[in-house]
């Protein structure tokens, strides 16, 4: 049983994201990630990949919630870090969330309690996400339920660990739903991520947060996912290639490297909801062949869908269960889930016209050398059309090296 | 290479006139047709309207093709894709649609022919009658499983003035047939497209080609995949339509995406051994020369 989701509930009234009680989110996500590693790490396909954890929520100073998890890498091992700040209450407007994504070299780290107990970093880079969250300690969202939902995978080459946080009951404005993914891919050895934040109307403006880290180096991945999906098309895909590293052309200074394709985990369809679908954020679709499970809510950009085949189980104990068993998931409709193929190929071209890899169209100079047009000149008699021109007779291809305007032979 | 063609049909522009060219492209658009539907037999392609040598100024005068497939619509009856490709005074329209006998759920109009709706209307720019050079091309396979017809024009460096008139192409998902087009026109989601898709068992449409956007490198992006587009333009216009899967449009492998616009005839020697011919405006590239080199790159 590779492929494993489960989840479990906390009940309305007493989950807290600040809580350090082992059986609170916090610990419970970690006890998680860390069994997950422990079974990836022990693949040899991983030997040089190793996960572990550098912080957990138990080493939170202060109003502090987040990890950061160490990924292996053969270059050099590098730090993955999720960090909020706040008691109860985070991203409650559309305009800032404190939450932050980051990451470093682990060369970089300095292992002492500053940062909230986290650590600091001589260079790092960080990403304000719109991680947004209502503790159920918050007056007026005391009857705010949630859901930490894991799905992993241990499969080797296709290792992916999930967590998405849902809440349920009492305003539908006070539910903020989160998504957050570790995983392998074709393409390159180490480690990406990718994390989801819905956008909705109480919510810091949604995004969807990507890191690849391949060589010594992390980088943000520049993404087809928008050219991906249709506007308001009510669609969510799968297959997408996110990118690929800009920086390994200035790194390796070869134009003509075809760049890594890093891909959208399988199981995971991003997408837009942004108007249609019975439920806003517990949404389900039964196929005869497994289950699509709503990891975010309903979203301009970007929701964000699990894939559940049929047969799909844990061997998780209790309190863990399926979250197939929840109540709380309502059958969907008029939604589009489009199974993408990630791309066979990307190659690199220059932007500009080099008469190496890139022929312009139609300029006088250009036609002549044109891999395509050129031959259809051959026999032409060397052009004409200028004054004081003339060149070489003969009709071959050589033209002459004043006066022309335009190969006009044909 | 055996079985792709590529012909040259440029022309000085200064007599250059579109029902020439038309007629011209649909004598080789008749002889393949009549070669793909020997070989495709699942699927019947048709000119239903050639272009009229004879057309005016202000005639229309261009293609309506349509594909008959073996699926059945809910009706019962054989879905029939349709593309229209008319140019009337100085307008180059690509209609796309499906139809059949069955009324629709939905809006039918002239014909029974049911256009696309929403997302997947049609599409138009202008055609120059200002003379300019014209550089065209006309390209064709018959490789089984990956036929294409495709008709292809540029008059100047600009997207307004660069089309891919015709494209018909076998989806390498599905075999079935893509009709598509793109008019000459800036738009950068002009492209019309409709084909069928078994998996959801209703048409499906596109109005652009799935590619990286303009601010990344400038990359060659394989296969030449489109977006689907699905609003409203499914069997399904109620309200509670259920949820749908499918699978991707993907064009033959002769066929590529490039995320620059106006690059019609631009020539691409890729690194990987593969050489493109830009057509159109909105980034399609068509292969010249097939490199069977691994693809795809893997990072460290």
């Amino acid at each position: 049983m590779t492929y494993q989701v489960f989840c479990q509930s906390f009940a309305p009234g007493s989950w807290k994201w600040t809580s350090k009680d082992p059986a609170g989110i916090g610990m419970q996500l970690d006890a998680a990630f860390r069994a997950f590693a422990a079974v990836v790490n022990a693949l040899p396909g991983n030997a040089t990949t190793p996960l572990s954890v550098v912080r957990s929520h138990a080493d939170a100073t202060a109003n502090r919630w987040g990890y950061t998890w160490q990924l292996g890498h053969p270059v050099e091992p590098a730090h993955l870090w999720f960090l909020t700040e706040s008691t109860t209450a985070q991203g409650e407007t559309q305009s800032s969330s404190s939450a932050v994504f980051g990451n470093a070299l682990a060369s970089t780290f300095t292992n002492n309690t500053s940062n909230g107990g986290y650590g600091s970093y001589s260079s790092s880079t960080g990403n304000s996400t719109a991680l947004a969250y209502v503790d159920s300690t918050l007056t007026g969202a005391t009857s705010i339920g949630a859901i930490l939902l894991i799905a992993q995978d241990t499969t080797p080459g296709k290792e992916f660990f999930c967590w998405a946080l849902k809440t349920h009951g009492g305003n539908d404005d006070l539910h903020r739903d989160s998504c957050h993914a570790l995983y392998k891919s074709p393409g390159t050895t180490g480690w990406n991520s990718i994390a989801i934040f819905p956008r909705t109307s109480k919510q810091f403006y949604g995004q969807v947060v990507l890191h690849g880290y391949s060589g010594n180096r992390f980088g943000g991945l520049p993404s087809a996912i928008g050219s991906s999906i249709t506007a308001n098309g009510h669609q969510l895909r799968s297959g997408i290639a996110l990118g690929h590293y800009d920086f390994v052309l200035q790194a390796q200074g070869l134009f003509d490297s075809p760049p890594p394709l890093i891909q959208l985990p399988a199981p995971l369809f991003i997408g837009s909801t942004t108007i249609r679908g019975a439920s806003t954020h517990f949404g389900k679709v039964t196929r005869p062949d497994g289950v699509m499970l709503q990891l975010g809510q309903r979203s301009s950009e970007r929701d964000v869908w699990l894939w559940v085949p049929a047969g799909t189980s844990h061997n998780q104990p209790s309190p863990w269960s399926s979250p197939l068993t929840l109540s709380h998931w309502r059958e969907c409709n008029e939604l589009h889930f489009i199974t993408g193929l990630p791309p066979e190929g990307l190659q690199l071209i220059t932007s500009t016209a080099d008469f190496i890899r890139h022929f312009p169209p139609m300029s006088a100079v250009g036609a002549r050398q044109h891999p395509q047009q050129g031959p259809l000149l051959s026999g032409s008699a060397g052009g004409g059309g200028g004054t004081g021109g003339g060149g070489e007779s003969g009709g071959g291809p050589t033209r002459p090296t004043t006066g022309l305007l335009w190969p006009r032979g044909i | 290479m055996s079985s792709r063609t590529l012909i040259d049909i440029s022309r000085l522009g200064t007599d250059t006139s579109w029902p020439s060219v038309a007629v011209e492209v649909n004598g080789y658009l008749q002889n393949w047709i009549a070669a793909a539907n020997a070989q495709v037999s699942q699927h019947q392609l048709r000119i239903a309207t050639a272009p009229n040598p004879e057309a005016t100024a202000t005639d229309p005068c261009g293609w309506r093709i349509e594909a008959t497939l073996a699926q059945l619509t809910p009706g019962g009856e054989p879905a029939v894709l349709l593309l229209e490709v008319f140019l009337t005074g100085t307008t180059l329209q690509i209609k796309p649609g499906i139809g059949n006998t069955e009324p629709y759920v939905g809006a039918d109009t002239e014909q029974g022919w049911v256009y696309p709706a929403g997302d997947v209307g049609y599409s138009n720019g202008t055609w120059s009658t200002t003379p300019l050079p014209f550089n065209a091309q006309v390209g064709w396979s018959l490789a089984p499983g990956a036929e294409y017809f495709v008709f292809a024009y540029s008059q100047h460096r600009f997207t307004n003035r660069q089309a891919v008139p015709l494209l018909i192409a076998r989806d390498q998902v599905s075999g079935h047939w893509i009709l598509a087009g793109t008019p000459p026109t800036s738009t950068s989601d002009a492209l019309r497209a409709v084909s069928w898709n078994a998996r959801s068992g209703q048409p499906s449409g596109s109005r652009g080609l799935l590619r990286e956007s303009f601010s990344a490198p400038v990359m060659i992006r394989r296969p030449g995949e489109l977006v689907i587009a699905t609003t409203d333009w499914s069997y399904y216009e109620s309200a509670n339509e259920p949820a749908q899967f499918w699978e991707p449009l993907l064009l033959p492998p002769d066929f590529a995406a490039l995320n620059v616009s106006s690059a019609a005839m631009s020539y691409y020697k890729s690194p990987d051994g593969n050489e493109w011919l830009a057509i159109g405006g909105h980034g399609l590239l068509l292969r010249t020369k097939d490199a069977s080199a691994p693809q795809g790159g893997a990072g460290p």
